[in-house]
């Protein structure tokens, strides 16, 4: 007869980092690296995590809870307009704050990464998620109804991380950790700024720092993305600004794990 | 088969002299283009036995050429070309081009070997270290070669810590990495931190420096040389003790390392910054004189070495906190502690002072600045929550190095610098490349030289 093992719930909320690194990563098809609980199994055999993921369109579009969320489409938006992973309905919102959980996982992939558009005349904001599988009718739409709102802003989206990290500790007592990134484009080679804008690597830069400063006053955990894969080498562990080879995806996973096991996650694993 | 022969190298009026050649490679192997077969020391000498005036006569006593094929080529010597011993050292002949060396077989080009030159001036002139290429301490060292190019020469000098040393000079600390690359007319020069670390606070005293201030400072350095000499009693000579009577591991006068090293850092403050120092080069039409240096390469590392402000002028110093105690005696470093006070340098002044220095170099000597940017990542420090860091977190090595390197990403937008970006290299290859975030393997180091090789040729500096 099988040991009954402990459950340790973690909430996932985020994008191909935290999925492929958390649940699995699959390659054309195959299986490449089989999430969290490979590692899980072999240090902690008593334990299970059951993850919840849930796709973040952008961090700073996360409500708090009991917040309404003032920039979301109308319903009849949503219904009309095409998604891709992140559905329109789903945009601004989250079921984080709905049921308990032990860990919360986050990550700037997001925030760093993806640019919405606002509607002009409403003001609501959108990612066109798969923009270009849209068809026409919906393309024409967006382009005569909507205008680029651009990147986040750095500064407001950490402050907004604090207060989703302060409410997740408030309302759900979890552990919470947020993954960096790898600031790294392969081929990219910048020597002089002059007249331009921050690049990807830039930004992905200013926020690791910026991070790194909210984690010293909040004291929630960085999964050093950017560490594991300077660590290893690039070249080996990168395939382009946001997927890892599976052996990247392992390294997170062993990185979590060992955060977990520093925060007494698994202290418990026996006594279920 | 084709003669390899001597290339022309003039000193216009002066004689060249050189010694027999040394081989650096075997008879029958297959050489790369470019790949130095053989070199010899050469000398100048006036023809009136007057040598005061000599083109450069700071390096005479380490002046070296190197020869290469300009081609792939598979090499054989001639029996007893070679002397060996001191006369392979020592100048014994005139330099004369077209003379005969060596055959290569499959060599698809010129017979014509392609000259590098090197050049070392040495910090202290009268330390004899000959034997390998550059061989013993030198203050400064270049190399400089025509190369097939055309146009004028242009200079790189590298003003950085030990990984620029790894860079410029190469393993073989004889610049032969940039001869094999750079096609020419180009030099290199190197100036290595063992006496103060180049930072940009150092660097930019030094070319704003009066003679007021030189002498204040150098008044500084006598006066507690004076004290030290003062000092001197019987006791402080081991050599001389009645225990040493009959042998003694004591060999060295330990007085003596504190005063030369107080003597070496005050020649350098108020000797000509390298910055705008011109240079004097030999090539096959005579000696060519070059401007101040086109490019100057820095690192972000020299930043944050520790920093001392001499209380009663002013004077920065910059140096290794692992210099104390093995390379600098324990009276400088009482002479710190009592007479200057430590600058604690934040990554806004750094910020200011690389500012500052590009406008400065810029003006004075239309040079752009070259900074290598910090290695941050490490697979030492690992935190994964920095609040247990508490008053550390400013200064831990994640936050001050991507700090700091964000700092030149945003200079590099408003002032004459360009970025190297180490911290990319290193994590593409890993940083096991580079353990202690300073210290390259070889395949990093070459992945740096790359890429610095890259930006002088997008900077257009000519020759590379």
């Amino acid at each position: 007869m099988r040991a009954s093992r402990r459950i340790l719930r973690i909430f996932a909320k985020g994008n191909v980092d935290v999925r492929d690194s958390l649940l699995w990563s699959r390659v054309g098809g195959v299986l490449e690296w089989n999430g969290i609980n490979e590692v899980i199994r072999a240090r902690h055999p008593g334990v299970l995590a059951k993850i919840k993921h849930e796709t973040c369109t952008r961090l700073d579009l996360i409500p708090l809870p009991g917040e309404v969320p003032p920039l979301e489409p109308p319903e009849e938006i949503a219904r009309r307009l095409p998604s891709g992973a992140h559905p329109i309905e789903r945009q601004h919102r989250t079921a984080l704050f709905d049921e308990p959980t032990e860990v919360v996982v986050f990550s700037l992939q997001s925030a760093a990464t993806n640019a919405l558009v606002r509607h002009r005349r409403d003001g609501w904001l959108l990612l066109p998620d798969d923009f270009e599988s849209w068809n026409p009718e919906s393309r024409n739409f967006l382009e005569r109804e909507c205008e680029y709102a651009g990147l986040a802003p750095i500064e407001a989206t950490l402050a907004r991380l604090a207060q989703l990290i302060v409410a997740v500790e408030e309302k759900l007592g979890a552990h919470v950790l947020v993954y960096n990134l790898s600031p790294l484009t392969p081929g990219e080679r910048t020597h002089c700024w002059l007249g331009a804008e921050d690049s990807i690597a830039l930004r992905v830069q200013r926020f690791n720092l910026g991070l790194a400063e909210l984690s010293a006053r909040l004291g929630f955990s960085i999964v050093d993305v950017d560490r594991i894969v300077a660590c290893a080498g690039a070249d080996r562990l990168k395939i382009d600004l946001f997927h890892l080879t599976a052996e990247g995806w392992r390294l997170v996973a062993e990185e979590v794990v060992r955060i977990l096991d520093e925060r007494g996650c698994f202290d418990a694993e026996t006594a279920a | 088969m084709t003669k390899l022969i001597m290339p022309a190298l003039s000193a216009g009026s002066a004689r060249l002299r050189r010694s027999g050649l040394r081989w650096l490679r075997r008879s029958g192997d297959d050489v790369e283009a470019r790949a130095p077969i053989a070199f010899c020391y050469v000398r100048l000498s006036g023809s009136q036995g007057n040598d005061r005036s000599l083109p450069l006569r700071e390096e005479q006593n380490d002046l070296q050429v190197v020869l290469a094929p300009s081609h792939a080529c598979k090499i054989t010597y001639p029996e007893g070309f070679s002397k060996g011993g001191y006369q392979d050292m020592v100048e014994g002949g005139d330099w004369r081009s077209g003379e005969y060396v060596a055959d290569a077989e499959s060599l698809q080009g010129s017979g014509i070997l392609l000259p590098l030159v090197l050049a070392g001036r040495r910090g202290f002139e009268n330390g004899e270290g000959r034997g390998t290429l550059l061989a013993g301490w030198h203050e400064k060292v270049r190399g400089f070669w025509e190369g097939e190019g055309a146009g004028r020469f242009g200079t790189v000098l590298a003003l950085g810590t030990c990984e620029q040393t790894a860079i410029f000079r190469g393993d073989d600390m004889a610049f032969l990495s940039w001869f094999a690359r750079a096609p020419g007319p180009a030099q290199v020069v190197a100036v290595s931190d063992e006496r103060s670390v180049h930072s940009s606070a150092v660097l930019l005293q030094h070319v704003r420096r009066t003679p007021d201030e030189a002498s204040a400072i150098t008044d500084a350095v006598y006066s507690w040389i004076g004290e030290r000499i003062g000092h001197a009693d019987p006791s402080s000579f081991p050599a001389f003790q009645p225990e040493a009577a009959h042998g003694t591991l004591h060999g060295r006068w330990p007085e003596s390392q504190d005063i030369l090293f107080a003597m070496h850092l005050l020649a350098e403050a108020v000797g000509t910054s390298p910055i705008l120092e011109r240079s004097e080069v030999i090539c096959g039409g005579g000696i060519v004189e070059l401007n101040a240096p086109d490019a100057v390469a820095l690192t972000l590392g020299s930043e944050f070495a520790p920093h001392f402000r001499h209380r009663r002028t002013g004077w920065i110093v910059a140096l290794h906190g692992f210099r104390f105690g093995p390379y600098i005696g324990d009276n400088f470093t009482e002479w710190l502690r009592r007479d200057f006070e430590p600058l604690t340098r934040t990554v806004a002044d750094s910020q200011r002072d690389l500012a500052a220095l590009a406008d400065e170099v810029k003006a004075r000597t239309g040079a752009a600045l070259l900074v290598q940017n910090l290695i941050a990542s490490t697979a030492a420090d690992r935190v994964s929550n920095y609040s247990w860091l508490g008053d550390a977190f400013d200064a831990s090595v994640a936050v001050l190095g991507n700090e700091a390197n964000l700092m030149l990403s945003d200079l590099t937008r408003h002032h004459s610098i360009a970025l190297i970006d180490s911290d990319a290299l290193a994590a593409e290859l890993g940083v096991k490349h580079c353990a202690d975030r300073f210290h390259a393997s070889g395949d990093l180091v070459e992945a740096q030289r790359d890429e610095v090789h890259r930006v002088l040729r997008e900077t257009r500096i000519p020759g590379f």
